[in-house]
């Protein structure tokens, strides 16, 4: 929802999935809008390696069900628009989250995106959507906007949940949703060797940087407590394997782990919530 | 297909992952003697690498005539109006050439490799489409050097796995007149991947008596067959290269692979093999290396044009615009292995002065070194032989 000019939280607690949000994509020719579609192609499951080859393998591994990829003429200018349709609004989100870099925030849309001088991201439900000009031009930015104001007017409720901790305003532009090891070899490749023993897993990630150097923080979510049991066994062996090493972990349920590594006194300064955690 | 086929059948451990650090103040975290690990580990899927072993090897196997040499040219204004400049990059190829192999006409450095009574294939690759594809101008390079030393322009073909894909990259008729172009997947002039029986053109493009077989397999649908040619635990050979040419010359484009490169040999293995989507999950190290170990490969592969012009440091392999960059670099060699590793320390340094990653990861390096052990040849960084030159 948008009241006015405010920024409102970019993430609500989930509600259903509305009627709507399928006939969103793909886009149709609307001409009071400046949009004209010149051309529409369908990729569906397994199929999306036809379209983007090896670049399919972390889609599918957050859990891909189609993308609508359309050359379209938005007030004149050709753009390509790819709409991913995602498992859910978790999975667009951490395919959005791995992609995003350097970005630009628009305080007029309220669902997650990223302005860069040839691409716009943006997370609309189950959808990942990717507006891209290949010739990068001034006005790209002004009129993919435009066109994200007037789609998300359409998207009604299906935000992920964030848990405690990355919901603040000064986190939810860096947080990550990184899912199994192609999305830690993607979006964090720093912690692939942590991770290499598993096989199912999903993680919040929040990359900080402090005075002492970087800091991440994360939860984990397993789907067994044995490797949640591995997982703070190999923490607290690789805090001892390091003079400097900080490594703070509790475990929140038997299949959830909250562990912060890297330089405590900057993290706590960047996340003054955790001031006061009880940990393990 | 529905969407809990899809993901169930992508879950899994995609054998990049790598050990890595946390900047300065963290050290590499690689699994290690003590550490606990999962109690159920992977076994990788078996395949018929040995097959591919028991071939003589010919005087032009891999890793050629320069093993562990390669010659990296940087250009600093090999760039004009956001495109490759032409004669930039033909004077970048020429001064490759001649360092590679010593001698002191470009003609003689070219019929080093190819005489003119080879049909010679220029392996490109056009997956991205036109923003991050091999360049036009290196190809151009190529052929008019090619040309130049005589080799006649119908005995050059232009190919990849995708004809369609080449079309849409630029790769046509009327942009290269003269230069049969073509993929093992096809399409007629009406779109379609079938011809009049019913059978898929890619069908009649692959080669039976070569394959690369894996004790894994993917069922694919309707939509997802014309891309692959054929389903099951065979990869079969494209008649372009095991019958269609003599000599090949691979030409991929820089590009990262999350925290690894798709490069010279990525481009090979899977780019002349049907059925490749089933390979991804578990044996994406082991095909870039093994299949490259067959004949029809190891034996054709004459040189390595590594096209860094323009390439990306993340979101690879596909054409995201945010991490595309100027690498502004070519890379020659006719080891596929070295020039890999020297493409993986370009990428990598990309990717830390981003901050994409901290440090080096070595699993991400691991396709090299079984393409190593495989004698296709060498990517360990101190064995290998870089002559760097700066242009201006």
């Amino acid at each position: 929802m948008i009241r006015g000019g405010l920024l409102l939280p970019l993430f609500l607690f989930a509600g259903s999935l509305t009627i709507g949000q399928e006939n969103l994509f793909p886009l149709e020719s609307d001409p009071g809008n400046g949009r004209e579609v010149i051309k529409t192609r369908i990729f569906e499951g397994s199929g999306l390696w036809g379209y983007i080859d090896g670049g399919a393998d972390i889609y599918m591994e957050y859990g891909f069900e189609r993308v609508y990829v359309q050359d379209i003429l938005l007030d004149g200018h050709p753009f390509t628009a790819e709409a991913y349709w995602m498992e859910d609004s978790r999975a667009a989100f951490g395919i959005f989250s791995v992609n995003r870099y350097r970005c630009t925030l628009n305080d007029s849309l309220a669902i997650p995106h990223c302005i860069s001088p040839y691409q716009v991201l943006a997370v609309l439900g189950k959808y990942y959507l990717v507006l891209s000009d290949q010739e990068g031009s001034e006005a790209f930015a002004q009129i993919a906007t435009k066109q994200l104001q007037s789609l998300q007017h359409r998207y009604l409720s299906d935000s992920i949940p964030l848990p405690e901790f990355f919901t603040g305003q000064e986190v939810r532009n860096r947080v990550k949703y990184l899912e199994g090891p192609l999305g830690i070899l993607n979006g964090y490749p720093a912690l692939s060797g942590l991770f290499e023993p598993f096989q199912a897993f999903s993680l919040f990630l929040l990359p900080l940087e402090g005075q002492h150097g970087p800091s991440v923080l994360a939860r984990v979510d397993f789907k067994d407590p044995v490797s949640q049991n591995v997982l703070g066994k190999n923490l607290v062996q690789w805090e001892e394997e390091g003079e400097h090493k900080m490594m703070l972990q509790k475990r929140l349920d038997p299949f959830s782990l909250l562990f912060m590594m890297g330089n405590k006194a900057d993290s706590v300064m960047l996340l003054p919530d955790l001031r006061h955690f009880e940990w393990d | 297909m529905g969407k809990n086929s899809s993901k169930l059948s992508r879950r899994g451990f995609f054998n990049l992952a790598a050990a890595g650090g946390l900047g300065a103040a963290l050290t590499p975290l690689i699994s290690k003697k003590g550490w606990s690990q999962d109690p159920q580990p992977k076994v990788k899927p078996a395949t018929n690498v040995k097959d591919a072993l028991t071939y003589d090897r010919t005087p032009d196997s891999m890793p050629g005539k320069y093993p562990g040499k390669v010659v990296q040219v940087y250009h600093e204004n090999c760039m004009a109006e956001n495109e490759p400049d032409q004669q930039a990059v033909d004077r970048m190829l020429e001064t490759a050439m001649l360092e590679l192999t010593g001698l002191t006409t470009l003609r003689d450095a070219w019929l080093h490799f190819v005489s003119p009574q080879d049909r010679i294939g220029l392996k490109v690759n056009p997956v991205a489409g036109k923003l991050l594809s091999t360049s036009h101008q290196i190809v151009r390079a190529v052929i008019a050097q090619l040309e130049g030393a005589g080799i006649p322009r119908e005995q050059i073909v232009l190919w990849d796995r995708r004809e369609f894909e080449l079309h849409e990259a630029g790769f046509t008729a009327e942009n290269y007149p003269g230069i049969r172009i073509t993929g093992t997947e096809q399409q007629d002039a009406a779109g379609s991947f079938y011809d009049a029986d019913g059978v898929l053109y890619g069908e009649k493009m692959i080669d039976k008596d070569w394959y690369y077989w894996a004790e894994v397999e993917e069922e694919y649908d309707a939509y997802t067959i014309p891309y692959m040619v054929n389903s099951g635990k065979y990869s079969y050979f494209s008649k372009i290269c095991t019958q269609q040419l003599d000599k090949i010359i691979n030409i991929p484009i820089l590009k990262n692979a999350g925290a690894s490169v798709t490069l010279c040999l990525k481009n090979l293995a899977y780019g002349c093999i049907s059925n490749t989507g089933r390979l991804h999950k578990d044996l994406w190290s082991e095909t870039c290396a093994q299949v490259c170990a067959f004949p029809p490969i190891r034996d054709k592969v004459v040189l390595n044009i590594a096209d860094g012009i323009r390439g990306c440091f993340n979101g690879g392999p596909g054409a995201n615009p945010q991490f595309i960059t100027d690498y502004k670099t070519l890379l020659v060699g006719t080891d596929p292995v070295a020039v890999d590793r020297i493409g993986y320390e370009v990428v990598l340094k990309k990717r830390i002065d981003e901050g994409i990653q901290s440090e080096d990861q070595p699993r991400a390096r691991q396709f090299m070194n079984m393409a190593q052990d495989l004698g296709l040849g060498i990517a360990d960084l101190d064995r290998i032989g870089v002559k760097i030159i700066q242009m201006v």
